[in-house]
């Protein structure tokens, strides 16, 4: 079964031998708790010394089935099907003797069992064999049970670790999927990975694993089972074969997604109920309402589990699992691994993202702290060449000037000129090169903006102990700006408005539409400015703090005014100030 | 006839602004420092400044923060090197912003404009308060 696309083949065997006598002892230590509270006795039989029957006990009729009529003087060893006893032990010369067999019973049941036999007497002195059966049926299944649970807690150790171990998202998320479906580890025949994609507001398919139908599923799991691969093998290097085999279900996995905003539907409700929820035929088990043919349809199964994928903090996404080549009905027990290793894929894929995000943003910051660097020095050049270059060409101008029409050196100065308004051009673009671009105005959700703003100054604000809030109408229009930088100038403001409230206070960023504007206004309960200061907010170098440079907010008004926006500031001493920044609206 | 100062680093841009001005029919007083010139803002009283960016010792938007502040009435024209979108936000306390050239006409007619009145620089625009006001 096995699912990865596994050992299927090779288990089938398996799976005949190891199970087919475990229902049976199953069936029989039902029938052994059931009948152990009715004071039943206990098996015991006496031999003669060849091993005839002489005496059957009640419990022994109840153990195998046979009555005394039917045994007293039968063979034990015919009886019970008990293998001849190897010689020391038949020849009475060890007086006790106990070991653990198989018996039959009248109905053909193998029954596991604990022999205790003690010698009566001395060989020929007439004596025979004392023997006491003990049922080990109930220990046996128990047994099976811990073996299980230890196996399976094996596997999942193994998976915890091999997820451990991967940096990138996507290795992460093929080493769930092996795991979920190898032969080896959970045995589900397909299973299917979504996450939440914050960005597109979407939970969305990523990666699956499992045969397309069973012909696939036959050539690639008897593959397996030529080569045998460890569990380990398997979530290290399964790559190749998942990805030339997966082919259909990861087809399936891209076209499942759903709008976060859809608490409806059944995969982002299930994401969000932090429960694992089993389907079967259709219908969700404890919830009798039908799941989505739509999604039953596109996954081709009609019965599965989904299991949310979670850190303690937020939704990180879906994992499905079915078993739709083999049909095997999924246990509770499958369930229940299933749900242990999602905990673990929950955190290793946010670790593996949070790493990923980490990287990306060095890199940013790397390629931008080069380009700076770059543009830098190009500008220092540029702008030590361009001072002689004034001199060269201002005093050629300043010759021609003076030199009559028709003289010689005219044209040489002129030429002089010339070639210096060329290097001047050649420097100006160079020192433009190296400026920020123009502003690129799209329309800018500002109400996003705010918070994004508010989670960005989390810290500053928090240490301030300042209480912070965006209170906005949810039909803002959009406003048309570019946002990158009416960030930067929002950044400047709020800064100032949380400086301004040093014994803490309320912030609020409060969004108002208007006929061809929108309104960003900034509100501090802070300690305000007498009019002679406000009058020169915003003048360069001009600051009332101890710390900082004074062009915050002419920065902030530079921005503002480049994007046709104004900017204007209210304030009493000791009540706080508002500084309202608006910006055009964008086009509907 | 108006006295202009011109505060500038190198010799021989002082020489060649404190020629050209001069043609048009201005004193001209020059300062080699930021912090010559603060001096002699208040020694000279000059009617219009001409101020480089970029000089050793205080520079140039520093010394126009301390001008406007004692002198907020003295037109501030900031010459510089630099046409990067940074200065053009900086230079915004300044009346007019010229890019050094090796064609002085542009500094020029800023220089006459300035001084004639027709043009008030955004640090004194009417009704600039407090929309604007910065």
């Amino acid at each position: 079964m096995a699912e990865l696309p596994g050992a299927a083949a090779a288990d089938a065997g398996r799976e005949e031998r190891v199970q087919a006598p475990r229902t049976r002892f199953r069936r029989r230590a039902d029938r052994f708790f059931l009948t152990e509270q009715a004071g039943r006795t206990i098996p015991l039989v006496l031999t003669d010394q060849d091993g005839t029957i002489r005496s059957w006990s009640r419990g022994a009729a109840d153990l195998y089935g046979l009555s005394e009529a039917e045994t007293i003087g039968a063979r034990w060893a015919a009886v019970t099907g008990e293998d001849a006893l190897p010689e020391e032990l038949s020849s009475g010369e060890v007086p006790i003797q106990r070991y653990e067999t198989v018996h039959r019973t009248k109905e053909g049941e193998l029954v596991p069992v604990m022999v205790t036999r003690t010698e009566l007497g001395a060989p020929g002195e007439g004596g025979g064999s004392m023997i006491m059966v003990v049922d080990l049926t109930a220990s046996k299944v128990l047994e099976g049970r811990l073996r299980r649970r230890y196996a399976q807690q094996t596997v999942l150790r193994e998976i915890g670790e091999a997820l451990q171990s991967a940096v990138e998202v996507d290795e992460t998320l093929r080493r769930v999927l092996v795991g979920a479906t190898a032969g080896q580890g959970l045995r589900f025949n397909r299973a299917f990975l979504l996450l939440v994609d914050e960005r597109a507001g979407e939970l969305r398919g990523r990666l699956a694993i499992g045969p397309a139908d069973p012909e696939e599923a036959n050539r690639i799991w008897s593959a397996l089972a030529r080569t045998n691969p460890s569990l380990k093998n398997l979530l290290h290097r399964y790559q190749p074969v998942v990805e030339a085999d997966s082919a259909r279900v990861n087809e399936i996995v891209h076209r499942l997604a759903a709008p976060l905003t859809d608490p409806d539907g059944f995969l982002v409700r299930c994401m969000r109920g932090r429960r694992t929820v089993q389907v079967a035929d259709g219908i969700e088990a404890g919830a009798e309402t039908p799941v989505e043919q739509s999604l039953l349809d596109l996954l081709e199964v009609r019965s599965f589990v989904a299991v949310p994928l979670r850190t303690e903090m937020n939704p990180v996404g879906l994992l499905l699992a079915d078993n739709a080549i083999t049909n095997r009905a999924i246990e509770e027990e499958d369930v229940e691994d299933l749900e242990l290793l999602a905990i673990q894929a929950g955190l290793a894929i946010e670790r593996a993202r949070l790493i990923d995000e980490l990287k990306h943003n060095q890199e940013k910051m790397l390629h931008s702290e080069r380009l700076t660097v770059i543009g830098q020095m190009a500008a220092r050049v540029a702008h030590e060449i361009r001072n002689p270059l004034v001199a060269i060409g201002g005093f050629a101008r300043s010759l021609l000037r003076d030199t009559p029409t028709g003289d010689a050196q005219r044209e040489a100065l002129e030429i002089i000129a010339g070639e210096v308004r060329r290097l001047e051009t050649i420097v100006r673009e160079v020192l433009d090169f190296t400026k920020p671009s123009p502003p690129e105005l799209r329309p800018l959700d500002l109400r996003r903006l705010a918070a994004e703003l508010l989670d960005l100054m989390r810290m500053e604000i928090d240490e301030a102990e300042v209480e912070a809030s965006v209170e906005a109408p949810h039909d803002l229009p959009p406003a048309l700006a570019d946002r990158d930088r009416i960030f930067q100038a929002l950044v400047n403001v709020v800064r100032n408005a949380v400086h301004a409230m040093p014994g803490g206070g309320r912030l609020t960023l409060r969004l108002i539409p208007g006929d061809d504007r929108v309104e960003f206004a900034v509100e501090d309960t802070g300690v305000g400015m007498p009019p002679e200061v406000v009058a020169r907010v915003g003048e360069p170098f001009f600051t009332t703090k101890s710390a900082g440079s004074g062009l915050g907010l002419t920065i902030a008004a530079q921005i503002v005014r480049d994007h046709g926006g104004e900017i204007a500031v209210e304030s009493a001493v000791g009540r706080g100030t508002t500084l309202r920044i608006r910006l055009p609206r964008a086009p509907s | 006839m108006s006295k202009i100062l011109v505060i500038e680093d190198e010799k021989n841009l002082r020489q060649l602004y404190k020629q050209d001005l001069e043609l048009d029919g201005h004193t001209v007083v020059t300062a080699k420092s930021a912090e010559e010139g603060l001096r002699k803002v208040e020694t000279e009283a000059p009617d219009l400044v001409v101020l480089d960016i970029r000089m050793p010792g205080m520079d140039g938007l520093e010394a126009m923060g301390r001008i406007l502040d004692q002198h907020p009435s003295v037109p501030v024209l900031l010459n510089t090197a630099y046409s990067s979108y940074q200065d053009s936000f900086l230079s915004w306390g300044a009346d007019a912003y010229v890019i050094k050239s090796s064609d002085t006409g542009q500094l020029r007619r800023e220089v006459e404009e300035l001084l004639s009145g027709k043009r008030v620089g955004a640090r004194r625009r009417p009704g600039g308060q407090p929309q604007a006001q910065s």
